[in-house]
């Protein structure tokens, strides 16, 4: 069994009367690179900000490192975060932030400030001051300070904000490197799906504080990939004569759908197969969308 | 905890406040001890307390009317006091400490209100240490530096005093030693309400509008409340500028203990207001 970094059950937060968390739950495992998509002002940053301890929660729990939210101590060393802007003494340098924050943690060993600097590519501005850096930098920053002191658990809100598109594709694979390496759990919020799509390995979409859906990337893919829907009286019978066709590369959703997986099946093809074995299907249409499609077609409420 | 001071400390010998904070002290030392006024830039009027510490006004001077004494240059002033015997300038400077609000307001702002201004507060709430360890550690880490201030100040002005005016207006070393030890609960109230606005008012502009003006507008209610009540002219002792000026003198057992009880309620009330106004607070 895999083991749980983040649950959360029926977690609500709410400002008055607005609902900005409505009942969310959400599992991230070890070794997850775990993507929290959403429009903004979705609940995605509320998430993270209840769990980081920044905002209370207004309804239901979590669990971080199996130990409650409000039981957590030391165990908030584990954690590696940045949330919303990268916030920074502007009067101090990146190198003397990063110190700034590693005495409070009680880091002893400087070479790890170093290394974040390093990893994020901002050694050779170490000792540039902060108020002087481009919002790239400053990002950048911000995630250094994240990756210091070997966090089991990052949590990033909006990291590629700001960055160039090779900064981005820089940041994408050391996340991955790290998850792969050093077997870190990566919490990342976008609204950019297909960059999220290329970092992470499982999804939460989130829409007006409500899971619209939480799923993995070969999910995804499956959900987006072309493909031909049948909408059919019997899908059991409709699924056992694609059986006896020699087609297993399709799917049943919801019971009342199937989607079949087959490059070489034409639509109209695969409506006489089943209507002449008294299959009563009501349309077979070409399906598959593109990840943008998906998201805001689940948005939307077209799809469940 | 006490990493949490340590970092503050890394952070404050590295900003401009604190500088700017020292300099403004030793501008008030300069001006009291050069000018032989006590109070430089005091806020509030003079006080009619009883501090036995002289009056500052020797023969020469007492037959000079209203008039001759203010047509009297700075240079002619200094000579005419520097003549006096029977005062002690340090002392009167350290009735006058309340001027150290000011230099306290720096600490405050550059430890707390900087961290809430910059949002860098979320960082260390998220990922190194607890609400409250966090409140308590600034809390701690502001009282420590306003009490290394006051004492800076007080032997900068000492040594100061003794430089520029001679003997003549100087007490003993560790009369101001005393006064200055017995001054701490006072001036550790100042820092908790201070520190406690920290935490209220977050974002350093709000902080500014409410902490300049505070001293100011609550003699003016204290009085407003005096007159309006008919308090006797005794519960005003009890108002931190004149306890200040009341603890250089020769107070009662009784007073040190009375204003003493009064610091504890004022740290206690401002360090509660100041802790359940953050411990629930969204940090943006």
């Amino acid at each position: 069994m895999r083991e749980t970094i983040l649950q959360t059950r029926r977690l609500s937060k709410s400002y008055g009367s607005f609902k900005a968390l409505d009942n969310v739950d959400m599992t991230v495992y070890k070794g997850d690179i775990y993507g929290l998509i959403g429009r903004n002002g979705a609940g995605k940053t509320t998430i993270m900000k209840i769990v980081t301890g920044l905002a209370e929660k207004s309804g239901g729990e979590f669990e971080l490192f199996s130990k409650r939210g409000e039981e957590l101590g030391d165990e908030k060393r584990r954690i590696g975060c940045l949330i919303e802007n990268p916030a920074f003494f502007g009067g101090l340098t990146a190198r003397q932030n990063l110190n700034y924050y590693a005495i409070q943690k009680g880091i002893t060993d400087k070479r790890q400030i170093d290394r974040a600097l390093e990893l994020v590519n901002l050694t050779d501005v170490g000792n540039k001051k902060f108020r002087k850096f481009s919002l790239g930098m400053k990002q950048r920053l911000g995630i250094a300070f994240a990756l210091m002191d070997n966090p089991d658990f990052i949590i990033l809100d909006e990291p590629i904000n700001g960055l160039d598109p090779i900064g981005i594709r820089e940041l994408r694979d050391t996340f991955q490197r790290l998850n792969a390496e050093e077997e870190i759990t990566f919490l990342i919020s976008s609204h950019i799906l297909s960059e999220l799509y290329m970092t992470a390995n499982r999804f939460l979409i989130i829409d007006k504080g409500r899971v619209l859906k939480e799923l993995t990337k070969e999910e995804l893919d499956l959900a987006c990939m072309r493909c031909l829907a049948v909408q059919a009286g019997d899908v059991k019978q409709a699924a056992v004569i694609l059986e006896q066709k020699g087609i297993s590369n399709y799917k049943v959703i919801d019971g009342q759908e199937l989607r079949v997986y087959d490059d070489s099946m034409k639509p109209e093809r695969l409506n006489r197969l089943l209507v002449e074995r008294g299959v009563d299907v009501s349309a077979v249409f070409e399906a598959g969308i593109s990840l943008e499609d998906y998201f805001t077609s689940l948005v939307n409420g077209k799809l469940e | 905890m006490l990493n949490m001071i340590k970092a503050d400390f890394y952070r404050i010998v590295r900003s401009k406040a604190i500088y700017i904070a020292a300099v403004m002290m030793l501008a008030m030392i300069t001006v009291s001890v050069y000018f032989v006024e006590p109070g430089s830039i005091s806020v509030g009027v003079d006080f009619s307390v009883d501090n036995g510490m002289g009056s500052g006004i020797n023969d020469e001077m007492a037959e000079m009317d209203y008039e001759q004494l203010n047509a009297l240059s700075t240079k002619e002033f200094r000579e005419l006091m520097l003549k006096t015997t029977d005062y002690s300038l340090d002392r009167d400077i350290l009735a006058h400490n309340m001027n150290m609000y000011y230099v306290f307001i720096f600490i405050a702002a550059v430890a707390v209100a900087a961290d809430f201004s910059g949002s860098c507060v979320k960082n260390t709430l998220s990922s190194a240490i607890s609400r409250k360890k966090y409140f308590l550690s600034k809390l701690v880490f502001v009282m420590l530096v306003c009490a290394v201030m006051l004492f800076l100040n007080t032997y900068l002005m000492y040594f100061g005093n003794l430089l520029f005016n001679g003997s003549n207006l100087a007490s003993d070393i560790w009369c101001v030693t005393r006064i200055t030890l017995m001054q701490l609960p006072p001036m550790l109230a100042l820092a908790s309400i201070l520190t406690g606005f920290a935490f209220i008012f977050k974002r350093m502009a709000s902080f500014n509008a409410v902490v300049i003006p505070f001293v100011m507008v609550v003699q003016l209610v204290l009085n407003f409340l005096a007159f309006l009540l008919k308090l006797p002219e005794k519960t005003m002792q009890y108002e931190l500028q004149t306890m200040l000026a009341m603890l250089a003198g020769k107070p009662s057992a009784s007073y040190i203990l009375q204003s003493y009880a009064v610091c504890a309620v004022i740290i206690l009330a401002f360090t509660a207001a100041g802790w359940f106004s953050f411990c629930k607070a969204e940090i943006k």
